[in-house]
């Protein structure tokens, strides 16, 4: 993000305060998203799922929402 | 968790299977475990920390020897302690044996109508409930840890006290987020190192981009230079005018003359050039094309000559021949025969309207770059005769410029020698500025030149680049979500210390009779303080009465959030409160002062209490809450003698805890209610 950019995002800030919120409740969003996969293999059975198979779970988790946010 | 039942089999002094049922009431909520020192509380609240943990408090004598000694002289080589047990609704089994010294072994089953069904990875399930590293504060011993917290801190006490609090799945998460990052970045780094030429070519560009700014100081110095030059060479040519010499102020004045007109000419002599430039870049395409438009018409002429261009036959005629499948001569002309497909391919080269169109335009577009190849020449050799008249001027100008200039200089007055040497110097030192200027601008456009070949190499590397970027966007989105966390946990565990403070400080308001508050640090270590901050030595009692009222508050608090949503931290949990001996240290005020707030706090209490605990003010206190009672009796193979029998009155009926000249020598129990 270059200088007239990050001063773009700034001036949308100061108009429309409502944008932080947003940005808020995404993130808040993704890392419930997050503890939900942890519940599901840490708690999902009796038995726990693989610590590599929850990590990746959580990457594809993550790599998508972004992929969704670029799209 | 709520404990149901406990089974000992062969435990230590507990010889075949001994029972307690525990009080699962939520208004009864306490069981009570009458015994007289020696007889066996401290073994059924070990037989609990074995079972869920395999540990035993730190006081409890000969940890090896685990099965019962009256057992093993009839033949029975193991021991086992079952223990039953609620959590979230299902009922669980925890089963540890130990066969002769080997290790011994724990199973956990949940129970689903009488099914049992083998639950995997019971230590971490057990630990999931209740952490290991919390255990002697919920299975309680309290003449063994009177003094547990100024001993108990740190990061593993505080991390027992964050499981119970429900951040399991939040920092794991974290732990998560954390490696999932390092994959990232090693993802990131393989890349870069890949990227060895792009990270090469943007840091030559940020020298280059240096070089450039240096360079272009250095121009700006060097035209600063000459400006200074020409200012100083300037004030001299003035002096020179107005001097006292009249004949160095007339010839100053023609040299001012041959100077301006010298600029005129130089000024003429580019645009001239500029002409001549022009003008070759107008026909230059036909100094080229002049040559092939020459030789284009020799050959149409040559070929018309010669009735070849165009064709001499028509490709009407010919069309009719194949039409009428008759040739010239008479002959038939039959499809598929030779002859026919000669006269066929006769149509390609016939002479047609087209063909005379393009050969039209072929004579023009060669006869007009013929005839404006001479119009160049004429132009050309105007301009060239402009500019040689030009030159032929300036060479004047130039040879007059100097004769005057000579001419002044030897002017043999000493103000105009003075003037004369000091212009000398001006035009030196300005004449060097403009070399450099040159030198200078030369290495900049050079400089530009190369940070465009570097833009495009780099643009090249766009398809890494693109990599890059997302793995940076994925990292600050990875440490993004990390730092949220890590925020939100802070701010519970935060909120859930000022809660189990303030829970403290109402039993301390409530029961001590001194002016203290609780104060909880960093790592859960709460700490006794004066009303102007100063900690105080806590009495063996005060600690135990403070330690009493964390752990109740902790369990109080973790109960509470048993309904929590569970968003974000693990919902809480009903945990019982085993406690042994737990009044020794307190006098008779805190004494009934822990056994009223206890039972309020805990949902389920469990008391292993002897007669000294107990009688008067305790079991005044407690009576109403016991759901479950027993008594621990000791069966001895002794004569009793002079020895008492440890005799116990509830509720008016007496029970005797001592009996002597038995068979077995060990501990049984009788429930009483």
């Amino acid at each position: 993000m270059d200088f007239k950019e990050i001063m773009e995002t700034l001036n949308d800030i100061k108009k429309h305060p409502e944008i932080i919120d947003e940005l808020d409740s995404e993130m808040d969003k993704a890392l419930k998203d997050i503890i939900k996969i942890e519940r599901r293999h840490l708690y999902g059975g009796l038995d726990s799922t693989s610590v590599a198979t929850r990590r990746k779970t959580i990457q594809t988790y993550l790599e998508d929402t972004l992929k969704n946010r670029e799209s | 968790m709520l404990l149901e039942k406990l089974k000992l089999v062969n435990f230590r002094q507990f010889y075949n299977e001994t029972e307690i049922e525990f009080s699962t009431d939520p208004q009864k909520n306490i069981t009570l475990i009458h015994g007289e020192n020696g007889v066996g509380k401290t073994t059924i609240l070990n037989s609990i920390l074995w079972c869920l943990y395999e540990k035993l408090t730190h006081d409890f004598e000969q940890q090896k020897e685990l099965i019962c000694i009256q057992a093993i002289k009839d033949g029975v080589k193991s021991c086992r302690v079952e223990l039953s047990f609620q959590y979230e609704e299902k009922h669980y089994l925890a089963q540890r044996s130990l066969h002769n010294s080997n290790q011994s072994l724990l199973k956990l089953f949940e129970i689903n109508n009488s099914n049992y069904k083998d639950v995997p990875n019971p230590t971490a399930f057990v630990n999931n409930i209740l952490p290991s590293d919390m255990a002697e504060y919920f299975f309680f011993h309290g003449e063994g840890v009177s003094n547990i917290n100024a001993t108990k801190s740190g990061e593993k006490f505080r991390r027992a006290i964050r499981d119970i609090l429900g951040f399991r799945l939040a920092e794991t998460a974290i732990k998560d987020l954390k490696e999932i990052n390092a994959v990232w970045t090693k993802a990131l780094n393989e890349l870069t190192n890949l990227n060895y030429e792009q990270n090469e070519l943007v840091k030559k560009k940020s020298i280059y981009e240096g070089k450039k700014i240096g360079l272009l100081e250095k121009l700006r110095t060097f035209k600063e230079e000459k400006e200074d030059h020409e200012t100083n060479l300037n004030e001299v040519l003035e002096k020179l005018r107005q001097c006292s010499s009249v004949d160095a102020r007339k010839l100053q004045k023609e040299i001012d003359d041959l100077v301006a007109k010298n600029s005129k000419l130089d000024t003429s002599i580019n645009r001239a050039r500029m002409d001549r430039q022009n003008l070759i870049k107008k026909y230059g395409w036909i100094i080229f094309g002049q040559k092939l438009a020459n030789e284009a018409l020799d050959f149409i002429d040559e070929q018309s000559l010669k009735a070849k261009l165009p064709a001499p036959y028509d490709a009407s005629l010919v069309n009719d021949l194949i039409e009428q499948q008759k040739c010239i001569c008479g002959r038939e002309l039959k499809r598929g025969t030779r002859e026919f497909e000669n006269v066929t391919n006769l149509i390609d080269k016939a002479d047609n309207a087209v063909i005379r169109s393009k050969l039209s335009k072929a004579r023009s577009a060669g006869s007009n770059i013929k005839s404006r190849f001479s119009d160049f020449l004429v132009e050309l050799q105007k301009v060239e005769e402009n500019l040689q008249e030009l030159d032929d001027d300036k060479r004047d100008v130039v040879i007059a410029l100097e004769t005057k200039q000579s001419e002044l200089k030897d002017i043999p007055v000493e103000e105009v020698q003075k003037l004369e040497s000091r212009k000398k110097l001006c035009n030196e030192a300005r004449s060097k500025a403009e070399q450099n200027i040159g030198a200078y601008k030369r290495s900049i456009e050079q400089c530009d030149k190369d940070l465009i070949d570097i833009d495009l190499k780099l643009k090249r590397c766009g398809a890494q680049d693109t990599r890059i970027n997302k793995l940076t966007q994925y990292q600050d989105y990875a440490s993004n979500l990390i730092k949220l966390c890590e925020k939100n946990l802070n701010q519970y565990e935060k909120d859930s210390k000022l809660i189990i403070a303030q829970n403290v400080n109402k039993t301390l308001q409530d029961f001590s009779r001194k002016d203290f508050y609780v104060k909880v640090d960093e790592d859960f270590g709460f700490h006794l303080i004066r009303e102007n901050g100063q900690k105080v030595a806590k009495s063996k009692g005060e600690n135990l009465l403070l330690n009493l009222s964390f752990v109740s508050a902790l369990i109080e608090f973790a109960q509470m959030r048993s309904s929590a949503s569970g968003d974000f931290l693990v919902s809480g949990t009903t945990a019982p409160f085993v406690i042994d001996a737990p009044f020794g240290e307190l006098d008779n005020t805190y004494k009934k002062a822990s056994a009223e707030f206890l039972p309020k706090r805990s949902r389920q209490l469990i008391f292993l209490l002897s007669s000294s605990h107990w009688e008067g003010t305790v079991d005044e206190a407690i009576r109403d809450k016991i759901g479950s009672e027993y008594i621990l009796i000791s069966s001895k193979n002794s004569v009793q003698g002079e020895k008492p029998s440890d005799k116990l009155t509830i509720n008016g009926i007496e029970f005797i805890q001592s009996l002597y000249s038995q068979e077995k020598e060990a501990t049984f129990i009788k429930r009483v209610k």
